[in-house]
């Protein structure tokens, strides 16, 4: 298990320093440099500022710069707004996207799995259909047209619960992005959830658990569940993957003062240093999660880590 | 009830009769074709999507209007309302006078067509990145798969933003960076097959006969890694146009007036409380697109692996 994560461990490490380099260089490839788009400002302006951010050294220098600097978890700071750290960006607008996007993910794997499991339990009957029928509308409706809809009618038309539209403040407020958010990953947790339990069910070790004489609830939680859930599990990497990713979409539509609003409005405004500073923060939270959830299949699932790999 | 000799006569069978196959005999492709048209979903989702890519081709010759040219005496038409009926505007005209009908037809037409070679160049590439590492194996395959591990922790929506960003924005960037993000998942696909291929009988007696390494990609791995491959494309074309959606409704996708149904989107969610229309149309042509690839996928994948039908 050990020499497993140290394996997973040493990937992730690799994986954070091609992305870092491949953000450095692809940024400093774009035409111009920070400054070019203001106009009327007069050459030796140019040349103190492009000083000031240490512009004006050699690529190779600004990249040493740059890793050693991350390495001491600093970020750099943007080169528009001047004294704001990147590390404070994230400090003040990432609780948001994480609160909403941590729902998310929890509504998802809570409702989707019952879902599934009931589905797969009372197959054939109007729960079964129920399901079914979420999981196609979740996976065709794009996150972004749910979260439309659900903004205006529950929000501004039906003015269900008094659930604010969009806005941020309190908890009413991350009850619909959070929804909008979770309904891709609860169809599909619903849907991969109840293949898995009609797989189980029709094993003969359940049949040796009835005979024996458990009853149903233990049937279902100790051997039904438990062995259904293995493979289901295996997709909740890329799931929050895509949740952390669907959170920049989700924050624009509900106006929330996210991380993904910056991010996008940094490379709106050409804010390289910003850019630059949250892509590396989200591919950094990505790879870590991924590599949590790495680590849990092998504690799950132990032909994972004696096996390696598929 | 008595039985007698003349009840019975001889069955006038010949030696050759014995040996022949009573039944035609079909092709891998037939008989998955003959499974395919089993499924009713399957059938629909290709009526449906045989309906949208005929509508992309034809829906733009069908009025006179053009999807970017504007009319302010004709802004904000209902669509089917008499006014716009009049004037051939089906579907309405949008906030600057544009027809809705060509601009939704064209905006499919562009998705569709990034969609598609989107999943030809993730095809092209995974097919030879995971052939080769499949079937050299060893050392080489090792060093592949590594690389693809790290690749992999990559956000793809964030590698795809930046690459759009340092590639000019348009629609050669957002295919570019489509490809460059999703050809890891088929390659990986395609490794695998050719792993579980490789230890089979045709091909060793496929090298005994002195197949070349090409000939025996060719001609015996690669036709026999077909049917997963297929399915795989029915899932990445979805996950292409769902993807330019999404870049596209940020904003950093394709520029109006150039329509995509993500382009469509984000012009119907600014305009939504007001001319719902400009949302609905787009909306619900994606929904129906992912619907249908995703059925189709489901279907296929059944039609193709019998083994793996549950």
């Amino acid at each position: 298990m050990l020499r497993y994560a140290l394996r997973r461990f040493g990937y992730m490490l690799i994986t954070l320093w091609v992305i870092i380099t491949l953000t450095f260089f692809m940024m400093h490839l774009l035409p111009g440099d920070p400054f070019s788009d203001i106009e009327k400002m007069s050459p030796e302006v140019r040349a103190k500022l492009l000083a000031k951010y240490d512009l004006d050294k050699p690529l190779p220098q600004q990249y040493l710069a740059y890793l050693s600097n991350i390495v001491q978890g600093d970020l750099g700071s943007s080169y528009k707004t001047s004294n704001r750290e990147v590390n404070e960006i994230i400090g003040t607008n990432f609780p948001v996207s994480a609160r909403v996007g941590a729902q998310a993910i929890g509504a998802g794997l809570v409702v989707g799995l019952l879902l599934g499991i009931i589905a797969a339990l009372r197959q054939n009957t109007w729960i079964d259909y129920l399901a079914i029928f979420i999981a196609i509308v979740g996976v065709s409706i794009p996150n972004f047209v749910a979260a439309t809809l659900l903004s205006y009618f529950i929000g501004v038309k039906m003015q269900f619960l008094g659930l604010p539209p969009a806005g941020w403040g309190t908890t009413a407020h991350t009850i619909l992005p959070s929804f909008a958010l979770s309904l891709g990953m609860m169809a599909l947790f619903a849907r991969m959830m109840r293949a898995s339990m009609l797989d189980v069910i029709g094993q003969d070790y359940m049949r040796t658990a009835k005979a024996k004489g458990l009853n149903d609830f233990q049937i279902v939680v100790k051997h039904a569940i438990r062995n259904a859930i293995l493979p289901v599990i295996t997709i909740l990497g890329p799931m929050i993957v895509a949740i952390i990713t669907g959170t920049i979409v989700i924050e624009q539509i509900f106006n929330l003062p996210g991380l993904g609003q910056y991010f996008v409005r940094s490379i709106y405004q050409n804010d390289y240093a910003v850019t630059m500073g949250l892509t590396i923060f989200y591919s950094s939270l990505l790879i870590v999660a991924l590599f949590v959830v790495d680590i849990l299949y092998g504690v799950v699932d132990p032909r994972i880590r004696v096996g390696g790999r598929k | 009830m008595e039985l007698n000799q003349q009840q019975f006569r001889p069955l006038n069978k010949n030696k050759d009769d014995k040996e022949a196959i009573s039944r035609p005999s079909l092709t891998y492709w037939q008989d998955a074709w003959r499974r395919l048209k089993k499924n009713p979903l399957a059938m629909m989702a290709i009526a449906i999507l045989a309906f949208f890519i005929i509508m992309a081709i034809v829906g733009p010759m069908l009025n006179d209007y053009s999807y970017y040219e504007q009319d302010y005496a004709k802004v904000n038409m209902k669509p089917f309302s008499e006014k716009a009926m009049a004037g051939d505007n089906w579907f309405g005209t949008d906030d600057l006078g544009r027809d809705v009908w060509q601009r939704l037809w064209k905006g499919t037409q562009i998705s569709l067509f990034i969609g598609i070679i989107a999943a030809l160049l993730d095809l092209t590439i995974g097919v030879l990145y995971g052939g080769l590492s499949g079937y050299k194996g060893g050392r080489i395959d090792d060093l592949m798969m590594r690389i693809i591990e790290v690749l992999m922790g990559i956000p793809y929506l964030i590698l795809a933003i930046l690459l759009i960003l340092v590639l000019e924005p348009g629609l050669t960037a957002i295919i570019l960076a489509l490809s460059i993000t999703g050809w890891m998942g088929m390659a990986r696909l395609v490794r695998g097959q050719i792993f579980q291929l490789k230890e089979q009988e045709f091909i060793m007696a496929a090298k005994t006969l002195g197949a070349g390494t090409r000939r025996m990609m060719l001609k015996h791995l690669i036709p026999n890694t077909m049917g997963p491959i297929i399915v795989s494309i029915t899932f990445t074309i979805p996950g292409a146009i769902f993807t330019e959606a999404v870049l596209s409704f940020l904003g950093l996708g394709l520029r109006p007036p150039l329509a995509s149904l993500g382009v469509l989107i984000n012009q119907g969610y600014r305009l939504f409380r007001t001319l719902g229309w400009n949302l609905w149309f787009p909306a619900a042509v994606i929904s129906l697109i992912m619907l249908a690839f995703n059925l189709l996928g489901d279907g296929l994948r059944d039609a193709l692996d019998p083994k793996m039908r549950k």
